[in-house]
């Protein structure tokens, strides 16, 4: 699948560091029940994080009801987003792939979490050290097969030119996670037009497997190059 | 032949001529129900042993595992499973940070982006099982048996695949537990046929692949025959 156009902007790229905090109030057309959900859900995954940050088990009991949240974060085995935001089984719909490259099959269980549960918030997570985006900025480009070769293009698509910028990792991931996010608007009219009607909301995240610390972005609007 | 063993239930036999026919290709080789199964899949029963009795064991998850994994990782097995919120392969197998590779897609199905994470687990982690594991009341696979094609090009590649494995009776009520199970050997199926890279591996001894159904409600996970042979020296 084509990488989509990219028209979202998620991260500072000149100042590296900072990832300001996410206002889900500039959902401003959005009905304030289907907004408050998505705030609410946000909360509920800052305080898990907090609380794998400074060593506390997650939540064992079994949640009852719809999940509070999707994550689309990568296969590797440091991000499991249960464990970095503290979940119990029942509150996160988890959709992983190395990258979190999103073909069909992640879309449509992106479009089924959205459409068919109502999950009120979408959170892509990139992490560091991680060995796709790294592989993506290194490796050749006919690289082992078709699928690792699809893999790689998309994340490719998504980085930097620069030399310069290339040698931030972080950077590389932050692109990453902005370029899957277009990727996922881009190619679901389904997830485009929940957004636009305020019953999903999107963040991008970055995890620090170090500290175990997450960091979200803003929320994302469509821009008009959607409409 | 049959590739894949479940213990209760028998096998549809179009799923099984594409795997064997996959297989046979490579000469792989099939474990008898009594072969010795590998390290790393007693490593999941062991795990979904404790967690069925509640009886969890504290895995690592504190500052010390977290920067020790920035450096390396060795994952002992990879997880494909669905995206349902009930089913955290990490907590059903009680594993903490580090032990477990997870690609995770509503009904297991496999693309393109799926099909490179497995083969990245394979060829540059040497992971040397492969969990692809269904489980009951799966919405995935009952929307998609249910629903008619229509809505949209996305979920209508998950219905497509996920119909490809599911042998639909006209007229007899099709038990969803049965339609999960045909779908994890599609899955298994697609996984096999569609990628060299795991065809390869599997043929060189160094992955093998094991279906699972998991019951929501026991929390316990029912384990088909493993296909391909195991690391001989593990």
């Amino acid at each position: 699948m084509p990488s989509a156009p990219r028209s979202v902007r998620l991260f500072a790229h000149t100042v590296t560091a900072v990832i300001a905090y996410v206002s889900l109030a500039s959902f401003a057309h959005a009905p304030a029940t289907a907004a408050s959900a998505g705030a609410d859900a946000l909360a509920r995954l800052r305080a898990g994080n907090e609380r794998f940050v400074r060593g506390l088990a997650p939540d064992a009991a079994t949640a009852s009801g719809a999940p509070v949240a999707m994550v689309l974060s990568c296969a590797d085995v440091r991000t499991a987003p249960e464990l970095v935001f503290g979940a119990a089984p029942g509150q996160l719909y988890v959709v992983r792939s190395l990258g979190q490259v999103a073909d069909r099959a992640v879309l449509a269980s992106l479009e089924h979490g959205a459409g068919r549960l109502h999950v009120p918030l979408l959170v892509v997570m990139g992490h560091d050290h991680c060995a796709a985006v790294a592989a993506a900025v290194d490796a050749p480009t006919n690289a082992l097969s078709s699928h690792l070769d699809y893999l790689m293009q998309a994340i490719r698509a998504g980085l930097p030119r620069s030399a310069d910028e290339r040698k931030d990792v972080r950077r590389m991931v932050l692109a990453n996670v902005e370029q899957v996010i277009n990727d996922v608007l881009g190619n679901s009219p389904q997830l485009r037009s929940a957004v636009g009607d305020g019953q999903l909301h999107v963040v991008g995240a970055y995890y620090e497997s170090g500290t175990g610390q997450v960091v979200f972005s803003d929320a994302v609007g469509l821009s008009t190059s959607w409409h | 032949m049959k590739l894949i063993h479940w213990s209760s239930r028998r096998l549809a036999g179009g799923v099984v001529a594409a795997l064997v026919a996959a297989a046979g290709a490579l000469s792989i080789s099939i474990h008898a129900a009594d072969a010795v199964p590998g390290q790393a899949l007693a490593r999941l029963r062991a795990g979904n042993d404790r967690f069925v009795k509640g009886a969890n064991t504290h895995v690592p998850l504190g500052t010390e595992t977290r920067e020790s994994l920035t450096k390396e990782q060795h994952p002992f097995a990879m997880a494909l499973s669905c995206a349902d919120s009930r089913v955290p392969p990490e907590y059903i197998f009680n594993a903490g940070l580090g032990e477990l590779f997870v690609v995770r897609a509503a009904g297991e199905v496999v693309d393109k982006s799926v099909m490179a994470s497995l083969e990245y687990g394979a060829e540059h982690l040497h992971i040397p099982l492969l969990l692809v594991m269904g489980h009951e009341s799966c919405g995935a696979v009952k929307a998609a048996v249910e629903a008619e094609h229509g809505e949209g090009p996305n979920l209508d590649y998950l219905v497509t695949h996920i119909r490809a494995g599911v042998h639909l009776t006209p007229g007899e009520r099709h038990e969803l537990r049965d339609a999960v199970l045909e779908n994890v050997e599609q899955v298994i199926n697609d996984a096999i046929g569609g990628s060299q890279v795991l065809r390869g591996a599997m043929a060189a001894g160094h992955l093998q692949i094991v279906g699972a159904y998991y019951e929501l409600g026991t929390g316990h996970v029912e384990f088909s025959q493993p296909v391909g042979a195991p690391q001989t020296h593990k």
